[in-house]
């Protein structure tokens, strides 16, 4: 296992796995009040995959998701920050582990591909909102790689707080 | 008085072995730090520096190779598989202010599709991190098709004699199968060519990782055996029954 750790991010990768952990300019589109320079609002993105992470990839792994074979997976963490906390689509409270295989869905790729399966789970974290999308290679391996995301997910620690081992409610 | 003459004469005789014994022992030092390749004149406090190019002399002992971890130039952290994966990794160590470095980034950043030595070969690229590279500086040389890495960690783990400098890895077995400086890419590929020729066992060479997977995949394929056929899943019922 090897630590990747930033931002008060911590999480425990198996051998095997490549993994980031980057601070990324929130895009002018999104901010109501004006281009990112005048802002400087960031978020917090965390990609971890059993695959070689290409260096050039969009938050939710466009880029990546499109090289991925059947036995790989691709894990995204994405920091909404405070304001998302605690609203509706945020009030899970705590890290979703385990995920369920049965979950996984085709439809819920960010772009879907053939035999491709995501799925995308929202949380609130000491305050923060925060987005889980874990896309698989193959939906026809999802227990396998599950499994894998599960065991990785174990070991997150969002600033602090580590994974909450209760049972999941649907977002 | 003639007692005094004598010890004083003696004090003197081992104090001239002593001096000569210190000199003798820095001009030892002085050798072997000239033989190292490290001039007196060079800049203090680890500043980028041109070094001496051509094939370096091999490492007396390789430890097993280790996964890559560090920094990002662009921000951020990162940890990179070398070991425990079915392919070979390229490490290649690189400085942003070496000139000799300056051809290899900009080969790296022209060329998307590199050449690489084996079939699934994956490029890395290793600075050492912010310590003592500029992330701005290895972020404007940083090829935008592969990965880069400052890890002062790395260059220590690799033991890494010179720069540029390049080791390649074979992830199934953890070991160093190759290394090197030169010049150009040309003779670092042809280098670790040689290497991994020398390294691989029979069933290995020409084709890994997802080459042999390409390769099952076209055999089933003109078997008629595509993704999702009954016959890849025993006693299972068909993806479409689910």
């Amino acid at each position: 296992m090897s630590t990747l750790s930033y931002e008060g991010v911590t999480v425990e990768l198996p051998p095997g796995w490549d993994g980031a952990i980057r601070r990324m300019p929130i895009p002018a589109r999104d901010l109501s009040v004006g281009a990112e320079a005048e802002t400087g609002e960031s978020h917090v993105v965390v990609h971890a995959a059993n695959f070689p992470l290409p260096p050039e990839r969009g938050d939710f792994g466009s880029g990546a998701v499109e090289i991925m074979r059947s036995q790989h997976l691709l894990m995204v963490i994405f920091d909404y920050g405070p304001d998302a906390a605690g609203t509706a689509l945020f009030r899970y409270e705590g890290i979703p582990v385990p995920l369920d295989p049965e979950t996984f869905d085709p439809n819920m790729m960010q772009r879907p591909l053939p035999l491709q399966s995501g799925l995308q789970r929202f949380f609130t974290v000491n305050g923060r909102g925060y987005c889980l999308y874990v896309a698989l290679g193959s939906h026809r391996n999802r227990h396998a790689l599950v499994e894998q995301a599960n065991e990785v997910l174990r070991t997150l620690d969002l600033d602090g707080n580590p994974v909450d081992r209760g049972v999941p409610t649907p977002p | 008085m003639i007692a005094l003459v004598i010890i004083e004469g003696v004090a003197l005789l081992l104090l001239a072995v002593l001096v000569g014994g210190l000199l003798r022992s820095h001009a030892e030092i002085l050798r072997k730090l000239h033989d190292l390749g490290a001039g007196l004149d060079e800049s203090a406090g680890g500043l980028p520096r041109p070094v001496a190019v051509g094939v370096a002399e091999p490492r007396v002992a390789d430890g097993p190779a280790v996964d890559v971890a560090g920094e990002l130039a662009s921000g951020g952290a990162a940890t990179v598989a070398v070991v425990g994966v079915d392919r070979f990794t390229l490490l290649a160590f690189l400085s942003s202010g070496c000139l000799t470095c300056a051809s290899f980034w900009e080969e790296f950043q022209s060329s998307q599709d590199l050449a690489l030595p084996g079939t699934d070969t994956r490029l890395v690229v290793v600075t050492k991190g912010p310590d003592a590279e500029s992330p701005a500086k290895v972020a404007s040389l940083a090829p935008a098709h592969h990965t880069t890495v400052m890890s002062s960690e790395a260059w220590d783990d690799y033991r890494v004699p010179v720069s540029p400098y390049f080791i390649m890895v074979d992830g199934t077995t953890g070991q160093v199968v190759g290394e090197g400086a030169a010049t150009t890419w040309a003779q670092i590929d042809s280098l670790l060519r040689q290497a991994m020729a020398d390294s691989a066992p029979d069933s290995r060479r020409g084709l890994n990782g997802q080459a042999r997977e390409a390769r099952a995949d076209e055999t089933l394929a003109a078997a008629g055996i595509e993704a999702g056929h009954p016959s890849l899943y025993p006693g299972e019922a068909p993806e479409s029954e689910r």
